[in-house]
């Protein structure tokens, strides 16, 4: 079972060479200094120092930023690059505001979910008022709203108002699907076999309909996850959390490749992480998945 | 129960856990610095003001009057040589030492720091020096290494011994005593930190600070850089010369943190900051800060006029538009304060004209306006484009734009008013008739150093004034311009110095009328009461070097 969760996992992982290479050529397509401009801005160290950090001219140039981190360079030009392990610790800040984010937003779909259970007038308004109000909201916005109370605070209350203004959208998206597979599994004839049986409509739920709706929460994670880790940029920038998303987007700026290819290559590399404790969690929980591995 | 208890000793082991907040004092500042390397510098060296002028010294420094002090120079002479360069020897104080709190700074410190940014990203700037004319041609070339270095050993700055620093400028410049109070690019270098250091490790040593380095001069230091959090932490520099005096109750001020919020007036009004600007329009209006405070700037707002295209290619429209022009009107209820001027040098400004010397300039008066366009019916027959900036500032340029178009419609003049976020771009472009795009533009002007010859550079020839005067009259009113400029920079006698740029300023606003000034801007912010000496200078900058706790 680990064993096909692990081939799944590696199928993913060859995303990940393809996404550093895809983001090395797309930074060397930024436009740099040209010669006329060094002439007049940057002295020639720093043009060398550009070119060195791109690895233009050097067969195998893409393979610089890897270099760099190998022999322990600082990512990106002397002055402003970074360590990977400075990367590392910012990237862990983000992760953990991503990581609470995924739990509220598991909690924000439930609430959702029962919320389009319900059959009154206020319920149904809610079901299609609140996807519309979240999806059309920028994170930017509520992390706004609150920034003024958090920001300066310690004590994670920024990182918690990060992760708080960065679920609501996966949330209500998660809520939303649950709530249709909830919708489709109890209008199935087994749900209403088993109630005519006389089982409580709680046991009905936790034990069958629940374990047939997993697969398609599932599905939804890794999507739900990156959604979470990108959105988490806005919100980091807003509530002044120096964290790798204010770093990232720094980077870009600043044409500062080996911090971008090495990042975004952690970004998938930490995504493909996700999809296999994804694919674990299936395999635990789902028979058909288990079936379908043997 | 016991969960409870269990979750709020896990939230209580997390109170240290994720990102602190920094210790000492906050202030919100609109942009981060883009490099600590005072001697190099940056084109948007705006940015790095605030941190330098907080950390380094000049060899002068500026008074509450703008008036020229000694700061690590204690005394100055000033000699003309035979060949006609203007020599200044200056003797530094021995009482000042780098932030190691060992190393004294000395000539040779400078003569670096004026060597690294003869060949810096703002070399120009440093062209009154004897000699780096050459460079910069050998630069521009692009000759070789060896040859440049050659050049720049050659360059006008001499450590004639530890403490006597020997400064030969090509031409007699009386702006250049107060250029090195306030231009970081004449800072001195700590050559006895950077000796044997590459140009990488120069630029790594200055721009990632860490166990002390680099080191200052002034009160503070640059303790931290997290340029991806946009914050700078300052520390206090204890062997600093420079350090504010303390009043009766006043501490020092240990750590400063700089930083850059999307939500400062309200982390200002929770108490989390202690300074923040106020530039917004509305807030400025409301009149609900009581501890607002107004910092008047060496500055000017003007309206530039299109001297090429008709009907503002005649002096005497021009004339009419700037005398249609009530100042005061214009401004009324804008800002807490304001100054209205017809001049462009701000009377704070040393050798700047006096009330009987302004009123020769044009200045309001409506009558006069239309008698004057009378004379020309074909004014009033296009509508004239004015150009200004489209972004939140603290000059609300949209509220004035739209008074000018309303004021000259008084006098039958039609005005149309572009905001453009590519404002400079725009008033250089060229339309398909010939002309510049423009009729009028807005533009703020803010002096760099406290000295007349900030505000001309602008209006000479090779200056980005896009008024197109430099053709008028073959271009001779500014060549006049231009020679009575040269003649003030190189006049020893202020008081002569002074005619002389008061004439270039009538050449330019009387008899030329190539712009009208408006105003003269202030900046304003609001700072706790117990932090003294926190203030903005009338660079536009904010000033921490005075800065201490009551």
């Amino acid at each position: 079972m680990i064993r096909l969760a692990l081939s799944r996992a590696l199928r993913q992982l060859v995303l990940v060479p393809i996404v550093a290479l895809a983001s090395y050529f797309l930074m060397a397509a930024l436009p740099v200094p040209t010669e006329e401009e060094a002439k007049r801005q940057l002295s020639p160290e720093l043009v060398e120092s550009y070119r060195r950090d791109l690895g233009l001219g050097q067969p195998l140039g893409f393979l610089r930023p890897w270099e760099k981190l190998v022999r322990g360079e600082r990512l990106g030009t002397t002055a402003q690059g970074v360590t990977f392990e400075e990367m590392l610790v910012k990237l862990s800040g983000s992760a953990g505001v991503g990581l609470v984010g995924l739990v509220l937003s598991l909690l924000w779909a439930a609430a959702f979910a029962l919320l389009r259970a319900g059959s009154g007038r206020l319920s149904r308004a809610a079901g299609s008022g609140l996807p519309a109000l979240a999806f059309g909201t920028p994170a930017f916005i509520p992390a706004l709203l609150l920034a003024p109370a958090v920001v300066e605070r310690g004590h994670l209350l920024p990182e918690l108002a990060a992760a708080l203004v960065v679920s609501i959208w996966p949330g209500v998206l998660l809520g939303t699907l649950i709530a249709e597979a909830l919708r489709q599994e109890l209008s199935r004839d087994y749900v209403r076999t088993a109630a005519a049986k006389g089982l409580p409509r709680s046991r009905v739920l936790g034990r069958h309909v629940l374990p047939n709706v997993l697969p398609a929460l599932l599905d939804s994670l890794p999507p739900v996850a990156t959604a979470l880790l990108a959105g988490s940029f806005a919100a980091e920038r807003v509530l002044g959390l120096p964290y790798f998303g204010q770093l990232y987007v720094a980077a870009v700026l600043q044409k500062q490749v080996a911090v971008v290819v090495v990042a975004t290559t952690v970004f998938a590399a930490l995504l493909v992480v996700v999809t296999l404790a994804v694919e674990l969690a299936r395999l635990a929980v789902d028979p058909r998945a288990r079936e379908a591995a043997e | 129960m016991r969960r409870a208890v269990l979750l709020g000793s896990l939230l209580a082991a997390c109170g240290p856990c994720g990102f602190q907040p920094d210790p000492g004092v906050k202030v919100v500042v609109p942009a981060m610095p883009s490099t600590l390397d005072w001697s190099t510098s940056d084109p948007t060296s705006w940015v790095n003001y605030p941190v330098l002028l907080a950390t380094m010294k000049g060899l002068t420094q500026l008074s509450e009057r703008n008036e020229v002090q000694p700061a690590i120079a204690g005394r100055w002479e000033r000699t003309l040589t035979p060949e006609g360069h203007e020599r200044y020897l200056f003797h530094l104080r021995r009482d000042v030492r780098w932030s190691d709190g060992a190393t004294p700074v000395t000539a040779r410190d400078f003569v670096l720091g004026f060597r690294r940014a003869a060949v810096g990203k703002e070399r120009t700037d440093t062209s009154d020096l004897l000699g780096v004319d050459e460079v910069l041609s050998l630069l521009e070339r692009g000759a070789p290494r060896a040859e440049v270095d050659a050049a720049v050993e050659r360059i006008g700055a001499r450590a004639l011994d530890d403490w006597t620093l020997e400064v030969t400028l090509s031409h007699p410049r009386s702006y250049f005593l107060s250029r090195l109070a306030n231009v970081y690019l004449f800072f001195p270098a700590p050559s006895a930190f950077l000796a044997g250091k590459s140009e990488e490790e120069i630029r790594a040593y200055y721009d990632r600070p860490r166990g002390g380095h680099p080191v200052s001069v002034g009160p503070f230091r640059v303790d931290a850089w997290d340029r991806a959090g946009e914050r700078v932490r300052l520390a206090r520099n204890p062997a600093s010369a420079f350090a504010p005096p303390l009043g009766p109750g006043e501490r020092p001020v240990e750590v400063l943190t700089l930083m850059k919020s999307e939500v400062g007036p309200a982390l200002y009004d929770r108490g989390r900051v202690g300074f923040v600007f106020v530039d917004s329009p509305v807030a400025l209006g409301s009149g609900r800060f009581p501890d607002l405070t107004r910092r008047e700037l060496l500055s000017t707002y003007f309206l530039a006029f299109n001297t090429q295209r008709p009907p503002l290619d005649s002096p005497e429209v021009r004339r009419a538009v700037a005398m249609a022009l009530d100042r005061d009107a214009l401004l009324a209820g804008l800002l807490p304060a304001a100054r209205p001027t017809g001049v462009l040098l701000p009377p704070t400004m040393p050798l700047s004209a006096t009330e009987d010397e302004a009123r020769r300039l044009p200045t309001f008066d409506l009558a006069a306006a239309r008698a004057l366009l009378e004379r020309h019916p074909e004014a009033r027959g296009r509508t004239l484009r004015l150009v200004h900036t489209a972004r939140e500032s603290f000059v609300p340029e949209t509220a004035i734009a739209e008074r000018i178009r309303d004021q000259l419609a008084r006098v039958g003049l039609k005005v149309e008013i572009d905001a453009r976020s590519d404002f400079s771009s725009e008033i250089s472009r060229v339309a398909p008739d010939g002309f510049r795009a423009h009729d009028l533009y807005l533009k703020r002007l803010g002096a760099d150093y406290a000295h007349p010859n900030t505000f001309f550079t602008l209006f000479e020839r090779t200056g980005n004034h896009f008024t197109g005067w430099e053709k008028l009259r073959g271009g001779e009113p500014l060549a006049r311009f231009q020679a009575l400029r040269e003649r003030a920079d190189a006049e020893g006698d202020l008081e002569q110095a002074r005619h002389l740029y008061v004439q270039a300023q009538e050449v330019l606003l009387g008899e030329e009328v190539v712009i009208a000034p408006l105003y003269h801007p202030d900046r304003y912010f609001r700072a706790r009461p117990e932090l003294a000496g926190l203030s903005v200078d009338p660079f536009n900058f904010l000033s921490l070097g005075q800065v201490r706790l009551r």
